[in-house]
């Protein structure tokens, strides 16, 4: 699991309620996988991570978060368990879980119970030390969009689109070998202006990692491709935008873009104490290909 | 080929890619593609 809440499945119906627990942890993320749609509900619960550092609520911080509707009536508090360290999970009378509605429970009652021969038969099992699955390994892609269906979205990748006019899929009008390629369309009066778009979770922690790909814009076309931490507010790394056929990083105008045409772009960038604060850039325009 | 070196990482303190994305920001209807995506990870 990657966060202490996973939401795997998205449905189109309510299929996700999480409310009146209190979550404690040390460190790492809170929530993983898709929490923005409206077909999960949240509320009511106390949230603390004991490494005190900002939690993060999907890219929000919590008000944000709840500005957006989700976590109704929930906090981010100390719980003031007695002793979690020692996994004495008992509140402080004056614990902020009590103004939640939260009413606590012996756990120590919880387990088998039955005649004494069962419940001392239950308690000879000893269960193994816990072991957590490694680290995934960094993630690499080769998506030429040749086996995903026509009109579907890459499966590796995380979409966010209104389907207001907008969409995100693959396409056989145009590609730049092969059949197949990915369209992204925008369209005015969207919620949010950074909509259509989609994203890796990559995890590359050192090393040098190399991101390429074929693009081909039109005049109109305004988009950015940017690299981030997982800090709360993430960080930048590499990142350059195309717009009116420019291409650029930062406020530096780098190069002009052909409209209608394929063009190859290399982002490259050592990674973790390697990394100078730098990136760079190949970009191969039709003719010189 | 162009070729842009050293460019300025959008935080100083930036150092590990855990997010890459595309974004189409535009408030118009137009439309890009893409193709041919590949993303590595070496050793330095």
């Amino acid at each position: 699991m990657d966060g202490q809440l996973q939401r795997s499945r998205v449905e189109d119906h309510l299929s996700f309620t999480f409310e009146n627990n209190l979550v404690y942890w040390s460190g790492g993320k809170l929530l993983s996988g898709l929490w923005k749609d409206v077909n999960v509900k949240l509320g009511k619960n106390l949230y603390w991570d004991a490494s005190t550092k900002p939690i993060d609520f999907q890219g929000m911080n919590f008000s944000q978060w709840q500005r957006a509707g989700k976590d109704v009536g929930s906090v981010v508090a100390n719980p003031e368990f007695l002793a979690a360290e020692g996994f004495d999970f008992r509140l402080e009378k004056d614990s902020p879980a009590f103004r939640l509605g939260f009413k606590p429970f012996d756990f120590s009652k919880a387990g088998v119970y039955g005649d004494s021969a069962w419940i001392k038969l239950a308690r000879r099992l000893q269960y193994p030390p816990v072991e957590f699955a490694p680290e995934p390994p960094p993630l690499s892609l080769r998506e030429d969009f040749e086996t995903t269906p026509v009109g579907k979205p890459p499966a590796e990748a995380h979409i966010s689109v209104e389907n207001k006019g907008d969409s995100l899929a693959v396409t056989e009008e145009i590609a730049a070998s092969g059949k197949r390629s990915l369209k992204i369309i925008d369209s005015p009066g969207l919620q949010h202006r950074f909509n259509p778009h989609f994203y890796y979770t990559p995890r590359h922690r050192e090393g040098v990692t190399r991101c390429a790909f074929d693009i081909r814009v039109e005049e109109a076309t305004e988009m950015f491709q940017e690299w981030r931490d997982e800090a709360s507010p993430y960080r930048v790394g590499p990142s350059f935008s195309i717009k009116n056929g420019k291409l650029s990083s930062g406020d530096q105008e780098l190069m002009t873009i052909p409209v209608n045409q394929w063009v190859h772009v290399e982002v490259s960038a050592a990674l973790g104490a390697n990394n100078r604060g730098t990136w760079n850039l190949s970009v191969t325009l039709p003719s010189q290909r | 080929m162009k070729q842009f070196n050293n460019l300025k990482n959008g935080s100083v303190e930036w150092k590990t890619l855990d997010w890459l994305g595309f974004v189409s920001q535009a408030d118009a209807k137009t439309t890009f593609y893409m193709d041919n995506l590949v993303l590595t990870n070496q050793p330095r």
